[in-house]
């Protein structure tokens, strides 16, 4: 878990019940991501189909590629929302799927998928197909990136939930839009949602379709949001999270049978009652005079956490494409923010099947 | 850790797959013993079909019938899960109105009654003679509707009056060819394959890229070559 004094993100997902049956993997990929005082969320469904052997990697780089870009375009608009929305919706469809296919390209090459980098064309692509949703969020804006399905609600503060990007009526039976398809950068969707004038949701929520396709009914998933939002209201968001595993799997097993992945972001002041806590609870147990060293280690620890909790499981004949720089400074914060988050890190983060 | 808390979110449930005989109940069919054969082979069917849905509970196989002779009609109109689903015998006579019958069909396609979450449709078509109304504008209300296109359209052909190109219109997908059933043991054995490896894809499809495969969205497994043997009798 990554956290920030407006927005704290987390997220958890699962392998599915129809994978576990087929003895297929986990091809979702979750990735949060903190970048100076704002954060992003990155979720993303790989194919899974016969024609898409490798889709779970697909679907780590491209949650690694997304975050990668919003984290640098936040910083190279120097936080000017204007600037943001402006270079986002110019610049990112092109730039997110044109580096994801370099970075396609790049691990096909290095797993000695080919016999040289010549050999490999867009062909190669498809291999690795995946959705990408995505959100980079600030005390004053939220940037919405979507390619593929799956879904991205936000919740008010009355628990009322909305859909903020537009539906695409095409993607049904199965079918997506997605990084590997030949004009890839025409079908994402860049949604630019100011907080100025209106309040900020309480909550946002990305999900990959397997979650959505295991309720009845519209309603019953949207209520999703409203229940998530009452529950961190209750029990606070580490609590949450420690149960979020349990549900997803079984919303699987008695939905869509499909991979989930559910990413948070919460306003900060709805979750620190139980961050502050835990926190509060280990500054007791800990002796003055090894204060500074044991902090020392929690940083390492918990700079670690964040990166495994963002990887997939080992693969040893696969190499994880490289992680974006960004991953460094995730834990760039003040020390008792810091201190606090790693706190929720190890009681309820991010973990994969 | 034990779960204490209410699941987030309504009602859970598995994702509905319609499944839909179309049968030629023309006069045709009664000579020969093609309509018992039919009656005989998607009985049998039943129990594999029921077999494959206890193999992927992700899937709630629901199965219905029309029948088309002079006039079309639902034969077992309510989508019924199939281990309720019991075979009701179809009775040849008439003509061979096939585009009404792909009409009734159209209809069951439209969001709703279909819901966006389904999974693809299989629409099962067997015939053994040619249309006698206007089937292309049934087939063309069938292709475009989103779920009559995303569906999964299999034909079975009875005997060598079978009109096959009118098949491989409404099956629409060049890679599939209309199974091609000249005995009762073929009839049964497409049927089958219909029933189970054609239900079994169609029940767990993995995403597609869209457009990937203009031609269909669920990878179809191919059914084994029935060369022509010296017990045809249609």
């Amino acid at each position: 878990m990554v956290s920030h004094p407006f927005w704290t993100v987390s997220g958890k997902n699962v392998r599915g019940a129809a994978h576990i049956r087929h003895e297929k993997p986990c091809q979702d990929a979750f990735l949060p991501l903190q970048v100076d005082d704002a954060v992003i969320a990155a979720v993303a469904d790989g194919h899974g189909s016969q024609r898409c052997p490798f889709s779970d990697e697909g679907a780590w780089m491209a949650v690694e590629t997304v975050s990668g870009l919003l984290q640098e375009l936040y910083v190279k608009a120097e936080k000017d929302p204007a600037v943001i929305e402006k270079l986002a919706k110019e610049k990112l469809p092109h730039l997110l799927v044109g580096r994801w296919r370099e970075r396609v390209k790049a691990a096909h090459v290095a797993q000695g998928r080919v016999e040289s980098a010549e050999a490999v064309d867009d062909a190669v692509l498809v291999q690795y197909g995946s959705t990408v949703l995505a959100v980079l969020a600030t005390e004053v804006f939220l940037l919405f990136v979507q390619l593929g399905d799956g879904d991205i609600l936000t919740v008010a503060e009355d628990g009322q939930v909305s859909a903020p990007l537009p539906k695409d009526e095409r993607l049904m039976a199965n079918e997506t839009t997605s990084l590997c398809s030949p004009r890839a950068w025409e079908d994402v969707v860049v949604q630019f949602y100011p907080l100025t004038g209106r309040p900020a949701p309480a909550l946002v929520m990305l999900s990959t379709d397997g979650y959505s396709n295991s309720f009845s009914k519209q309603e019953d998933f949207h209520q999703v949001g409203t229940d998530f939002l009452q529950l961190i209201r209750e029990h606070g968001l580490a609590t949450v999270m420690q149960h979020m595993g349990g549900w997803l799997e079984q919303t699987s097993q008695e939905g869509s049978g499909d991979d989930i992945t559910v990413s948070l972001l919460c306003q900060f002041r709805l979750a620190e009652p139980m961050i502050e806590e835990v926190s509060a609870a280990v500054e007791m147990l800990e002796e003055p005079v090894k204060k500074k060293a044991t902090r020392s280690r929690k940083k390492a620890e918990g700079a670690t956490a964040t990166e495994l909790e963002a990887k997939p499981e080992a693969k040893p004949k696969r190499t994880r494409a490289t992680k974006p720089k960004a991953q460094a400074e995730t834990t760039a914060q003040p020390p008792a923010k810091r201190t606090r988050s790693k706190q929720v890190v190890n009681e309820g983060g991010t973990t994969h099947e | 850790m034990v779960n204490l808390l209410k699941r987030p979110g309504g009602e859970l449930a598995s994702r509905p797959l319609h499944f839909i005989w179309i049968a030629d109940c023309s006069g045709s069919m009664g000579i020969d013993g093609k309509m018992e054969a039919l009656n005989q082979a998607i009985r049998e069917a039943i129990p594999h079909m029921r077999d494959v849905a206890d193999e992927n509970p992700n899937a709630q196989v629901l199965c219905r019938a029309v029948k088309f002779s002079s006039g079309a009609q639902w034969h077992i109109s309510q989508p019924t899960p199939i281990d309720q689903f019991n075979w009701i015998d179809l009775q040849a006579d008439g003509v061979t109105d096939l585009g009404k019958a792909l009409q009734l069909v159209a209809e069951q396609m439209k969001i709703p009654p279909m819901v966006e979450r389904a999974l693809p449709p299989v629409l099962v078509l067997i015939s053994d003679g040619q249309p006698t109304d206007d089937y292309a504008k049934g087939l063309k209300e069938l292709l475009d509707l989103p779920w009559g296109k995303k569906a999964v359209r299999i034909a079975v052909s009875i005997g060598e009056d079978a009109d096959n190109d009118v098949l491989q219109r409404f099956i629409n997908n060049p890679e599939i060819k209309p199974l091609q059933a000249n005995n009762p043991e073929a009839l049964v054995r497409h049927i089958k394959w219909v029933s189970t490896a054609v239900l079994k894809a169609a029940s767990a499809p993995p995403s597609q890229v869209q457009n990937s495969n203009p031609d269909s969205n669920v990878a179809i497994p191919q059914p084994k070559s029935d060369p022509v043997n010296v017990g045809d009798v249609w």
